[in-house]
């Protein structure tokens, strides 16, 4: 049988990103002929030089997370256009172009939402909680008592388990780009936070509907709108998942992990070959960052002989993850949004496929032609890089805070740490590693 | 760069289906001329398969630009027996299963007449035997020799691109008269690699040529230097076929070891398409020769077929997109859906094809093609259709990289692409 083309034929290496949604193209050729491997060594030592400046800081007992609350908004009336917009994507998932990269649910979920709205949630602050699809039930359900409590423990859990199954569907089901497919995931998602809104009232919202955990999360780090990060267990957990989520997005492509499931990476047969084994990939990969976090707290503790509690220390040090997980967000999709920004925008100017060009863009082509030279994939690459190092070193910065905050003395803080500190420069190297490597899938 | 090309009014697809749309409603209207003859006015639906997400994504982008070229065009001339043609996309995501469930939708949800446009063979593969149950013609664009090979069944065809058996075969007397005799192939261990060890080890030793060495390296690797010792000293061309992100590491590596002194070298264009040969560390391949499906830089002898095509699809001299420079296109491929489309104009029309119900008329028409000139429905050059095997048959061409562009040196006959009938569909039921 002659599969001539059943490999990826150019070096333009384009794959099914993780995220599912779009062609997400890497240009690994000319990548692999940049000095990357003196890049990933100057990154690192970056990381690690944070680290070890950080313990001759003096010892400040300091507070770990911001404590400036953002008073939630009550939900009025406008909600109502966000509600509507939301129903008109889903409607535009059902009956628009068949074409993903042309249909205003596909680009607005996997482009707008997924890689677009995070990187706003860190820059500007809590955006989704204005223009979420579930305010408007929070509107009309009115001020009446939630029939029943959900406490943070409970509704937590059913947002780590509500994230995996998202994340599943993400980077695991075969076609969670087919507009179709797509409009009735939603729906049903939509329809289910619905329910939850409608007995708990704002605290599902609030602790249960994974996106607004996880953006609200992000927008803890915003620079202009101050939230408080309540650190809990199982936040800590849910935080762990969207890590470990986004890491196994990237290793899924790469000729290692191909490799592993026994698939030759220049014939990648499609993503119904890997379902088993990406769903086996992506619970494992939490499952032991999980382990491997938690043991590093332990370890510091135990080095530090400290008299906290492991479950708070665990609690209070995962908010330091959310810049990692920040700058491999960026990382990770940023070429997806180069090229999917470029649809997203095409869209825009002509949302209800009419022939309309309301942004006056002409005869519009969408470009890859910046993965093709050296200079650009260059360019690229570094920034990639450059979130991922910031990312870390803003995280080790985080969690020395943390154990200033929780212990006692510079030498237990400094003990503490070490695991912790060595960890964290480890994983500055797996996200270099992952931007480097060839990858075929 | 957008401003640039505004002059040059191409609708997009969802601007051809509306435009498809609206020329259903000014059909029914009094005195519109081009499309009332038809005892319909409903569009023919092409359902494309196209490879929008996945590995063959670099690839569907242009497929799908070529697509859209085609259909505009097809509609601009009337469209088919009268009746627009409306081009219906569904995202395979270069899997097999998606290709099946694809080939479903276009069958019951979006009443297909026909579906096309297949790249990736494994999606081919995946997808064939649904469409033959369904009884929809099925077009594939994939060059895989799976359709000749008697593999598929009657309602798959591939009728506007040549297929790998006929390419690498082809190659064979041109390498032996003008390059060398003596060859080592280094080629890629695994199904891609295989065909051409094959096919071309087969071609070039009946040519009277010798293979000196076969060196598969395996998929996995990014460095290639242990490999280049192999090659034994009095190899006069080295035919390489890898792919990959690690091509240009071997092209780079393979320029330090040979430090031009080297065979000379002789590859496909499959390994580089859609990437800018003037790319970091491919300097090496100035003066090396690749196989080309069609010339992505327009040549001298530049064709007004091929100069209409371009400027349709909006491709320019270099075979990049004329929106960004750097932006190449999959020059040696794409034609392919230009071609196809075409064809399935022709059928129809041979058929006078109403609906599904001809769906066997239409299969019949093709069969009973054979030669289709060089044209502006051909810009790739002249074919000739073997109705027997489902497969066509044309002129390959041979470049040579210099100054950072590749000219042709020497155009095949078609006759040099034969190879003897593997399979007769015409034998089959419907």
């Amino acid at each position: 049988m002659l599969k001539r083309k059943a490999l990826p034929l150019a070096i333009l290496w384009f794959f099914v990103s993780a995220h599912g949604a779009m062609a997400h193209v890497a240009e690994r050729g000319l990548v692999l002929l940049l000095p990357t491997d003196i890049y990933i060594r100057a990154g690192v030592s970056v990381v690690g030089a944070t680290l070890l400046l950080l313990f001759f800081l003096p010892h400040r007992p300091a507070n770990a997370t911001k404590k400036s609350a953002a008073r939630t908004d009550v939900a009025g009336p406008l909600s109502l256009v966000w509600l509507f917009v939301f129903f008109a994507l889903v409607l535009a998932g059902m009956l628009g172009t068949r074409d993903p990269l042309s249909n205003p649910l596909s680009l607005t979920v996997w482009t707008a939402f997924w890689i677009i709205l995070p990187v706003l949630q860190v820059v500007f602050g809590d955006i989704w909680e204005r223009v979420n699809p579930w305010r408007a039930i929070l509107w009309l359900r009115g001020s009446a008592a939630a029939r029943l409590v959900l406490s943070e423990k409970i509704g937590t859990q059913i947002a780590c388990a509500q994230f995996i199954a998202v994340a599943l569907f993400a980077t695991v089901d075969i076609a969670p780009d087919d507009p179709d497919r797509l409009a009735r995931f939603v729906l049903f998602y939509w329809a289910a936070q619905v329910v939850g809104v409608v007995f708990y009232g704002a605290r599902w919202l609030r602790y249960a509907e994974p996106s607004s955990v996880f953006l609200r999360y992000l927008a803890v780090l915003s620079p202009f709108r101050a939230q408080r990060a309540e650190p809990s267990f199982w936040l800590a957990i849910f935080l762990l998942i969207a890590l470990g989520v986004g890491s196994f997005d990237g290793l899924n492509e790469t000729f290692w992990w191909l490799a592993q499931i026994g698939i030759n990476p220049l014939a990648f047969p499609g993503r119904s070959a890997v379902v088993v084994p990406n769903t086996i990939g992506l619970l494992g990969s939490i499952v032991l960052l999980i382990a491997v976090f938690a043991g590093t707290i332990w370890a510091g503790l135990y080095l530090a002989r400290a008299q906290v509690g492991f479950a708070r220390v665990f609690a209070h040090s995962a908010i330091a993850l959310l810049p990692i997980i920040a700058g491999y967000h960026f990382a990770h999709y940023l070429i997806s949004f180069l090229v999917g920004s470029q649809y997203l925008l095409a869209a825009i100017s002509d949302p209800f496929a009419l022939g309309w060009d309301l942004l006056g863009l002409g005869q519009y082509y969408v470009t890859t032609g910046f993965l093709n030279t050296t200079g650009t994939v260059r360019a690229i690459w570094l920034s990639q890089a450059g979130a991922i190092v910031i990312g870390h070193v803003a995280a080790i910065w985080m969690s020395h805070r943390t154990f200033s905050s929780l212990l006692d003395t510079r030498r237990q803080v400094v003990l503490a740490h070490v695991p912790l500190g060595v960890f964290m420069v480890g994983y500055t190297l797996l996200g270099l590693w992952l931007l480097a490597t060839p990858t075929g899938a | 760069m957008a401003k640039q090309t505004k002059s040059l009014i191409k609708p997009t697809r969802r601007g051809l289906l509306k435009g498809a749309a609206a020329t259903g409603a000014v059909a029914a209207m009094p005195g519109f001329v081009p499309y009332v003859q038809a005892q319909s006015s409903e569009p023919i639906r092409i359902g494309f398969q196209v490879h929008r997400t996945g590995i063959g994504a670099a690839y569907g982008r242009w497929y799908d630009r070529t697509t859209t070229a085609a259909a505009a065009y097809i509609n601009e001339m009337g469209g088919i027996n009268g009746r627009p043609v409306e081009i219906i996309a569904e995202d395979d995501g270069t899997d097999p299963k998606r290709g099946a469930e694809v080939i479903e939708k276009f069958d019951a949800q979006h009443k297909c007449d026909v579906a096309f446009g297949t790249l990736f063979s494994h999606v081919v593969i995946g997808s064939a035997p649904r469409a033959g149950e369904l009884k929809m013609p099925y077009f594939v664009v994939s060059e895989g020799h799976h359709v000749a090979s008697g593999m598929l069944n009657r309602y798959t065809l591939q009728p506007g691109i040549t297929d790998v058996k006929s390419q690498v075969q082809a190659m064979a007397p041109f390498v032996n008269d003008n390059l060398g005799k003596k060859v080592t192939m280094m080629f890629a261990d695994f199904a891609f690699g295989h065909d051409h060890r094959d096919n071309f080890s087969e071609a070039f030793t009946r040519a009277g040529g010798e293979i000196l060495e076969l060196i598969p390296v395996p998929p996995t690797e990014t460095s290639f230097v242990k490999y280049f010792p192999k090659i034994p000293r009095e190899t006069e061309v080295l035919y390489h076929v890898l792919v990959g992100p690690a091509v240009l590491t071997f092209v780079k590596e393979m320029g330090n070891f040979f430090g031009g002194q080297g065979p000379e070298i002789f590859g496909f264009i499959d390994s580089l398409e859609a990437v800018d040969i003037n790319s970091a560390g491919l300097e090496f391949l100035d003066g090396s020769y690749f196989w080309e499906g069609n010339p992505r830089y327009a040549q001298a002898d530049q064709s007004e077929y091929d100069k209409f095509f371009r400027e349709k699809v909006g491709v320019d001299a270099n075979g990049a997109s004329v929106s960004d420079p750097k932006d190449v296109s999959t020059y040696a491929h794409m034609f392919g859906c230009w071609e196809t489309l075409h064809i399935i104009k022709a059928g129809m029309e041979a058929a006078n094809y109403q609906g599904r119900s001809n769906s066997a008329a239409l299969i019949e028409a093709i069969e009973a093609m054979s030669d289709m000139p060089h044209s502006i429905e051909h810009p790739q050059g002249p074919k000739q259709f073997n109705g027997k095997t489902h497969q066509t048959f044309g002129q390959q061409y041979i470049s040579k990289v210099s100054g950072g562009r590749m000219d042709v040196v020497h155009t095949t006959s078609i006759e040099d692409t034969f190879y003897p009938d593997e399979v007769d569909y015409t034998t089959m039921s419907f």
